[in-house]
């Protein structure tokens, strides 16, 4: 299950998704805490976060094709941990040629906004 | 929320009829000799990693940038290229280039040669100084040599709209020209190529980005909207207008421009590190016609 979750969101044309992230977008609308939704301002803002540049994300509009789609995250990280570990610093399960910057381990954000990130990224 | 995945699931399955297009990691692998000795054999594999991965790029269109593969981007380009924005440059270089004068009365061609053809030249190798000489650096040199003092020169902030106005006029002498950039049997040479290669793959800056991350390994896949082009091409266009800028921008500049956005402390203007780099970079382009001034986003 979890390899074919995989194998959809690497396609590389966004656009297939439309109608997934429709549906994702409507689950997700109303329903974030204060914690996602900062979560997600971080995600979505350019100068912080700024996942769209290479994620598609449900609700967030022109995202990048380079990396993976941000969706049923739950069900790929079963572990919340795993997917923090991942934000804070990819090199270490991806090796370090990976695109996606370092976050926490560059101080591109801190602990405790990663943890909101991630706490939205769960939503997903 | 399994029947929510689901639902996803079936909606992707439905739209794409799975396994048709799986790019993410899909280009073939860079894995060269990489014989630090030998600058043809890699700037031949370099370019045989794009051609692979990229076989609807026309070899000779690489020079176009992202308007070689991107139709959109392409006819946006022709749009623009109406009433192209950099013929004013042109101008007022051409003029530039005619009147000025350099403290002891002469005129520019008297340092660096006629205007025809002059930029086809750059960059080169110096036995010299052992250093690669830029068209722009050469051209502030020739004042400063000329004893015009550093902050009236078009090194300075406030001469580099002259300045980028000879380049852009130098560069419409060369267009149609091949890029032939030539690797002396000199070591120093070599180790500027080298060194011009380490700066395309080395990991930099907060970000943690090197050129060969975006323009290599993910080259035609987008950042948001834009459209990350190849390593091919990068060197004939310039100096370019950008629209997104307004502005006309050297190589050197555009580069510390790149270095920044990797949340770097980009090295000085004109540095030797620059320079290696449009070295690497103009090398690989050998043998595209030279079409500057270009129009890029």
């Amino acid at each position: 299950m979890t390899s074919l979750i995989r194998a959809i969101t690497h396609t590389s044309t966004a656009v297939l998704f439309v109608a997934g992230l429709a549906v994702a977008g409507q689950a997700a609308a109303a329903e974030l805490t204060k914690n996602q939704q900062e979560g997600k301002d971080i995600a979505f803002s350019k100068s912080e976060g700024n996942c769209l540049a290479c994620h598609a994300i449900a609700d967030g509009k022109l995202p990048g094709n380079i990396g993976p789609m941000l969706v049923a995250m739950k069900l790929r990280f079963p572990n919340k941990e795993d997917l923090f570990k991942i934000v804070w610093d990819p090199r270490e399960k991806f090796g370090r040629g990976v695109i996606m910057p370092p976050f926490g381990d560059h101080k591109i954000l801190t602990k405790e906004q990663i943890d909101k990130v991630v706490d939205y990224l769960y939503t997903l | 929320m399994k029947k929510f995945v689901s639902s996803i699931l079936i909606a992707g399955l439905f739209a794409a009829g799975i396994g048709t297009s799986m790019a993410a990691s899909g280009y073939s692998n860079f894995n060269p000799k990489d014989d630090a000795s030998n600058p043809a054999e890699f700037a031949k594999e370099f370019r045989n990693f794009y051609y692979q991965n990229f076989p609807q790029i026309p070899h000779d269109k690489y020079n176009m940038g992202v308007y070689a593969f991107d139709k959109d981007a392409y006819s946006q380009y022709q749009d623009m290229m109406q009433f192209p924005p950099q013929d004013d440059f042109i101008a007022a270089g051409k003029k530039l280039w005619a009147d000025y004068r350099l403290p002891n009365g002469k005129p520019l061609t008297s340092c660096v040669g006629d205007a025809k053809g002059l930029r086809a030249k750059y960059p080169y190798f110096n036995p010299k100084d052992g250093q690669v000489h830029s068209l722009e650096l050469d051209l502030i040199n020739c004042q400063l040599n000329a004893g015009v003092p550093k902050d009236k020169s078009w090194g300075s902030k406030k001469g580099y709209n002259d300045l980028v106005a000879v380049s852009a006029y130098l560069a419409s002498e060369s267009r149609g020209m091949k890029v032939n950039v030539q690797i002396p049997n000199d070591p120093r040479a070599v180790e500027a190529f080298n060194s011009g290669k380490q700066m395309w793959f080395r990991k930099t800056g907060q970000l943690n980005l090197s050129c060969a991350d975006c323009h290599m390994y993910h080259a035609t896949q987008r950042t948001r909207a834009e459209i990350l082009h190849t390593g091919i091409g990068n060197t004939t266009a310039f100096p370019v207008f950008r629209y997104s800028k307004q502005g006309m921008f050297t190589l050197d500049k555009r580069l510390k421009g790149c270095m920044r956005d990797t949340r770097t402390i980009p090295f000085k203007p004109y540095s030797t590190q620059y320079r290696d780099l449009e070295y690497f970079l103009a090398y690989i382009d050998n043998g595209l016609e030279i079409n500057g001034p270009g129009l890029r986003k």
